[in-house]
């Protein structure tokens, strides 16, 4: 173990580390072939990349659909249950309002006005106390959590594998000195910081002026700041080991230059551990958004997010009238989509062998 | 061993420093902090705040009072020595700035044993779940038990404890009604936060536990137990298991400071007053002496637990050597 | 009567790639007191055998498929669980390959070697220590209470296998299976523990079935030796006779392939050149045909049985072979050809 101790409340660390543990082999020519052929033979990781395809998909396209807005209150004083598709398909009440729109959505949902009109479907999922539709959030809700983890696998990307390999190659009091801080910013128990700081920095000025960074700037900071560190750290070792690796001597012996050498040895056996990594962080970060998003500190209405909407729905749970669809909508979507990614990180590690260990 | 704690406590003061120093600068500098002359305190919190945080001092007089344990007041040194120690490092959290005369210390002190009842009582189910789990699955792979283990260890992975808690407050409390909805108190308020809380790590430790049995039942000194003539059961339990046990202690550590994260979920979810209800409503309420206290409570609570996992470890494990950790 | 009676083991393996048959025919007879040495290539099927024998055969992926191993008059393949688990370590000790895989790394030799004796006999715990400080001095090693604290990460290689040999024969077994027990080792060490075992044997007059592929390292210990290839044994008799006159064409390579025995020319040659048979691809013949430098057409298609060899009553004088099986049709017309060239 390192020091100081492995604590970052980040559920995928320890597995991670294991993970990293058992990587160091040379990749052969044909591993990737293999990779395709092992994925494509298992079923879970079939459905998995199936799930989250139809996901991406339905979150880019979500303002073409002939959805209720998802902001567009009715007052009714109590949510509805659902409604079974055959029993009503469709209404005509559709009312365009979604708050702050880009140009592209503001577009796709012009066109879905000239499409449909005032058609809407149904509250096949129900609607919550302000009468807003849950599938429609819901669907809204995923592209949060799908920004979200594509900003977080981005800055991992960039800042962690950059710093890693940066740490990984340079002299080693370089090394020494980047490890330790990315040690230090891992041994605070980050959400409490986060936390405190998404407050801090989120609080209303007393003059009514705007804070001076969006909320939603601060929140992907937040989340683009603690998603680097882990991929950092495994890239580091990686790169470390790699370097003293008999094959990467050989190279340097016959005169092959540093870039050459990064580019044939380095860059295709670091490729799979961090292809892994990310796959272990896109949960996690689509974890954090939602724990945020459920203390009050993420997105802000009328914005929405699975999280919003969980915590929505846990407040909506009391013994005396029960509206269970609040709960179990987003329950269900989340879970199917940590499942998918779960099962997908799983079979990727099966698919390039990096769990002897765990079967 | 002494060296290893030195370092350990080295690391543990830097982390400290860090949080503390931090906060500092970020409250004092950032227009809309909490000291800000804009903003508008209770009169009895005003007047708590500038006995303890000195704000007409010049800057790095107020922070080495925060810091502590050096009291610069003149009435600590000078007056009847009663509080010679103050700031941080002399465990004095300051006021808190919503809540009237009370102070943070007595915040935490109220709320704490409720959370680390919460939190053990989460760290036991997810041993249960874990070890349970584990075994059962590896004494037995490839039967329709283990699939099962496995199949209910994914999902569990893959679940955040949120909604676990909604689905089982849905089906426990709501629809059969077993458990009381939310609230603390007795026994039965107990269960089902703390076993959404720790139901995601007893999934992982399942698999950890699942894969380390495996492991182990298949090295050369187990089958040199059974030629020896051990009973199985003993072959399990005091050969196999402890090799297994080694992964899943290691991993405790993560766990406690997951688990210490999820309850600021689950005590909101079920309304019980620990300590991350009132972190939560310290950093929405802008309490921030409150929020960095209990960070630095948290702080401390995960670097002793991490220590006693690494004592525990190689006390499992004689071939660790913890100075050449160090 | 026999301590030990194999008779006609077949054991194979499930495996992703079909069925491997690894051991396909395996007999021996151990009489107390005597020393039995069972030699072959790697892979040949000696470490199967003999862990059938005692039970040890992780079950699944492997299956006994026939055979019987009367041991005592009583057969192990059909014993309950629990008495066969009474007879390991206290009638049946055994030493492993590997002796830093084979100890326990969380659990001190102390502990280790008193385990036994506390699931055989009812000792004291003070006893059970008396008893383990003794069995650690019996197989040479010093300061002995030290050691009974130590842990085998402490220890070195010799000594972990010494604490092996002591913990295997710490009951007093009647028979000692010992594993390649020091094929791990380096060359010194080897010779100091085989002469510990042959010692430890003679003292106790304890039956030993000890597997090597190095059959000089066995020559001057056990009496008896048999040769496995491929799953089969293909020859066994009296050590010193095998040696000085192999019968099998496998077995004269094998001894070719060994510097030690002084065969200059051919010790150059290393091993023996080709590789066994694949044991999910069981070949109809003789196995050995396809590195064989005498097959004929009869050996691809007809599999040679184990049965004594069929020398003129003036041959076996001249060569000294007492009693010998076989498992090569050519065998007496080899050995014929050698004695008159
Ligand atoms: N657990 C197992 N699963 C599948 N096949 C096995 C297993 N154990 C042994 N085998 C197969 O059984 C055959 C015989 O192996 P065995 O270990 O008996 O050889 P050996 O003669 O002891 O060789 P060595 O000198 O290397 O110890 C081999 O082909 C091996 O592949
Ligand atoms: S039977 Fe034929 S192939 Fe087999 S060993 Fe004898 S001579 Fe060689
Ligand atoms: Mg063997």
């Amino acid at each position: 173990m390192s020091e100081p101790a492995r604590k970052s409340e980040w559920f995928g660390d320890a597995t991670f580390e294991r993970v990293a543990a058992q990587l160091g082999e040379p990749s052969q020519s044909g591993l990737w072939a293999d990779v395709r052929r092992r994925l494509r033979s298992n079923a879970a990781a079939r459905w998995s990349l199936r799930w989250l395809f139809a996901l991406v998909l339905v979150s880019l396209l979500v303002p073409l659909l002939p959805l209720p807005s998802p902001a567009a209150m009715a007052l009714d004083k109590q949510p509805k249950p659902p409604v079974a598709p055959w029993v009503e398909p469709y209404n005509e009440r559709y009312e365009p309002y979604y708050g702050e729109l880009n140009a592209v959505d503001t577009a796709l949902v012009g066109l879905r006005r000239k499409a449909f009109g005032k058609k809407q479907t149904g509250p096949w999922l129900g609607t919550d106390a302000k009468g807003r539709d849950t599938l429609s959030r819901i669907l809204w809700g995923s592209r949060t959590s799908l920004l979200v983890a594509l900003f977080a696998a981005l800055t991992s990307l960039t800042v962690g594998v950059a710093w890693g390999s940066v740490a990984g190659l340079a002299s080693a009091r370089v090394d020494n000195l980047m490890m330790r801080t990315v040690d230090v910013l891992q041994s605070i128990p980050t959400i409490f910081l986060v936390i405190f700081l998404l407050s801090f920095l989120n609080a209303p000025r007393p003059d009514g002026s705007p804070s001076f960074v969006s909320r939603e700037t601060v929140f992907f900071l937040v989340i683009g700041a603690v998603s680097w560190l882990s991929m950092a750290r495994v890239v580091r070792g990686q790169v470390l080991s790699l370097r003293s690796a008999a094959f990467v001597e050989a190279a340097r012996s016959q005169g092959a230059s540093t870039g050459w050498i990064v580019r044939a040895h380095i860059f295709p056996n670091v490729l799979p551990i961090v292809l892994v990594y990310l796959a272990l962080t896109l949960p996690s970060v689509i974890l954090y958004e939602a724990f945020l998003s459920f203390l009050g500190l993420g997105v802000e209405s009328p914005k929405v997010s699975w999280g919003v909407l969980a915590a929505d729905g846990a407040e909506a749970i009391n013994p005396l009238a029960t509206f269970w669809w609040l709960p179990l909508g987003p329950a269900l979507a989340m879970g199917a989509t940590l499942l998918a990614l779960g099962l997908l990180g799983d079979a990727l590690r099966d698919a390039l062998d990096l769990r002897r260990g765990e079967r | 061993m002494r060296r290893f704690l030195l370092r350990r406590a080295l690391w543990f003061a830097l982390t400290v420093w860090a949080v503390v120093t931090i906060s500092f600068v970020l409250m004092r500098n950032v227009p809309g902090g909490p000291f800000s002359a804009e903003r508008k305190l209770h009169p009895t919190v005003e007047a708590a705040v500038n006995a303890r945080y000195h704000l007409d001092w010049p800057a790095w007089r107020q922070y080495l009072q925060t810091l502590g344990p050096l009291n610069l007041d003149e009435h600590g040194v000078f007056g009847d020595r009663s509080d010679v120690f103050g700031g941080i490092l002399a465990l004095d959290l300051g006021p808190s700035l919503q809540h009237r005369d009370v102070s943070v210390n007595e915040l935490v002190a109220q709320s704490l044993p409720v959370s680390a009842a919460l939190g053990a009582a989460a760290l036991f189910w997810a041993l249960l779940l874990g070890i349970g789990g584990g075994l059962v699955s590896a004494l037995r792979p490839g039967t329709a038990l283990d699939t099962l283990a496995r199949v209910l260890s994914t999902l569990g992975l893959s679940l955040p404890n949120f909604i676990v808690a909604s689905l089982l407050v849905l089906a426990l409390a709501v629809a059969v009604p077993l458990f009381p909805v939310a609230g603390w108190g007795s026994f039965s308020h107990l269960v089902l936060p703390s076993f959404a809380l720790g139901a995601p790590f007893g999934a992982y430790v399942a698999r950890l536990f699942r894969a380390g049995l495996l492991e182990t039942l298949s090295q050369d000194y187990v089958r040199t137990a059974r030629a020896k003539g051990v009973p199985a059961h003993q072959v399990v339990l005091r050969h196999a298991l402890p090799g297994a046990l080694v992964p899943v202690i290691s991993f405790l550590g993560t766990a406690a400071a997951g688990i210490l994260t999820g309850s600021l979920v689950i005590e909101r979810i079920f309304t019980i007053p620990g300590t991350g209800s009132h972190f939560v409503a310290g950093a929405l309420n802008r309490d921030y002496a409150l929020a960095m206290g209990v960070t630095l409570v948290y702080t401390v609570a995960v670097y002793g637990l991490n220590l006693l996992v690494d004592l525990a470890y190689a006390v499992i494990d004689p071939r660790v050597d913890l100075e050449k950790e160090a | 009567m026999s301590l030990l009676e194999v008779r006609n083991l077949r054991v194979g393996f499930a495996t992703a790639r079909g069925w491997a048959q690894a051991v396909e025919s395996f007999s021996v007879s151990v009489d107390e007191g005597e020393a039995v040495a069972i030699v072959g290539e790697s892979g040949s099927g000696k470490s199967v055998s003999a862990l059938a024998i005692a039970g040890l055969l992780p079950r699944p992926p492997a299956r006994i498929e026939t055979g019987e191993v009367l041991f005592g008059g009583r057969d192990l393949l059909r014993m309950p669980e629990r008495e066969l688990r009474m007879l390991r370590g206290r009638e049946l000790g055994f030493v492993f390959q590997d002796p830093s895989t084979s100890l326990h790394p969380l659990m001190s030799v102390g502990e280790q070697l008193e385990e036994a004796l506390l699931v055989h006999e009812r000792l004291s715990r003070a006893e059970a220590r008396a008893r383990a400080l003794a069995a650690l001095a019996e197989v040479g090693i010093a300061e002995p209470d030290e050691r009974l604290a130590a842990f085998p990460h402490q220890l070195s290689g010799g000594m972990r296998q010494r604490v092996m040999i002591a913990m295997a024969l710490i009951c007093r077994p009647k028979l000692l299976i010992a594993d390649e027990p020091t094929t791990a080792l380096d060359v010194t060490v080897q010779a100091q523990l085989i002469e510990l075992l042959r010692k430890l044997q003679r003292e106790r007059g304890m039956a030993i079935l000890i597997v090597t592929h190095d059959l000089a390292l066995v020559s001057g210990f056990a009496s008896r030796t048999q040769v496995m290839y491929a799953g089969s044994v293909v020859e066994s008799g009296f050590t010193s006779e095998l040696i000085a006159h192999p019968a099998h064409p496998y077995t004269a390579a094998l001894l070719r392939s060994v510097p030690a025995l002084d065969d200059a020319l051919d010790a150059r040659f290393g091993g023996i050149a080709g590789t066994p048979p694949d044991p999910t691809q069981p070949l109809p013949g003789c196995a050995f045909a396809p590195r064989c430098a005498h097959a004929v057409a009869a050996c691809r298609e007809r599999r040679p049985k184990l049965s004594p060899l069929a020398l003129q009553p003036s041959q076996s004088g001249a060569l000294a072979i007492s009693s010998r099986r076989v498992a090569c049709g050519e065998a007496t017309r080899l050995l014929s050809e050698a004695t008159s060239a």
